[in-house]
């Protein structure tokens, strides 16, 4: 089960990083919690993305 | 705990779980402007029947058929992350506010034991890298066939397994077809017909 404490892999949002990531977030057993926190992936809720254009005139 | 399968399909699949999925909320112009709203969400899961999407993807690509079969649109259900249904902060970024729901009362134990007609638990495989989700039969949207299909090319996760997506769709369509009765207060005592019961 992902935490929020495991590195971020930016495809599926856990597992393992690599490179700088995972020099900085040494791979360690994880350990089960009973209560975790608010969970990671997916972290994100969903947002609105508006686009305005001009009409161009010629 | 459900199962999934992580291989890939070129075409759509029923239960497939993909990521960074769009929906279309309008396009309006006004004095000479074009305004576009789009509403991403994280994650879906496909709701429109697998042999649908397969006579579809068969049909649209060969010529020497014709295309009555086709589909206009597949329909999705978002995947809310569990933690923030409970908290009722899943639809906060679209400034909707919802009930928390008590995930230690009864309430939170009927929803994680699909109990709760109108909510689809899914307790996803640790390799998947996904936290537990909650599916809302209350939303859902349709997507172009072929935009999904693009898409899913680079943000498929995984498809869930035949049994649970069939578990699945039996629940959403059930959810569909439910009946709202009045309640005994508001039926007019003049309309003659007892409620149903």
């Amino acid at each position: 089960m992902p935490t929020n404490d495991q590195p971020f892999d930016p495809q599926y949002g856990g597992g393992q990083a690599t490179g700088d990531a995972a020099a900085e977030h040494p791979t360690e057993p994880q350990v089960p919690t009973l209560e975790p926190e608010v969970k990671d992936y997916p972290r994100g809720k969903p947002y609105r993305v508006v686009i305005r254009a001009r009409i161009a005139h010629d | 705990m459900i199962k999934v399968n992580k291989e890939i399909n070129e075409r759509v699949c029923q239960g497939d779980v993909i990521r960074s999925v769009d929906y279309l909320e309008s396009i309006t112009e006004s004095d000479g402007t074009v305004e576009i709203s789009r509403v991403i969400y994280p994650l879906i899961v496909v709701l429109t029947q697998d042999c649908d999407l397969e006579q579809d993807f068969t049909y649209r690509l060969d010529p020497q058929r014709t295309q009555g079969n086709c589909l206009v649109s597949v329909l999705v259900a978002p995947l809310y992350n569990a933690e923030h249904v409970f908290a009722g902060e899943h639809l906060l970024d679209l400034d909707i506010k919802c009930s928390p729901i008590n995930r230690k009362a009864t309430e939170g134990d009927y929803l994680r034991k699909n109990e709760r007609p109108r909510y689809y638990y899914l307790d996803f495989p640790p390799e998947t890298g996904l936290v537990p989700c909650v599916v809302d039969f209350k939303h859902y949207f349709s997507v172009n066939v072929e935009h999904l299909r693009l898409l899913k090319q680079s943000y498929f996760v995984c498809k869930v397994a035949e049994l649970f997506r069939e578990a699945l769709s039996f629940r959403f369509a059930s959810y569909l077809a439910r009946v709202g009765l009045p309640t005994m207060a508001e039926v007019p005592s003049s309309s003659g017909d007892s409620p149903a019961l």
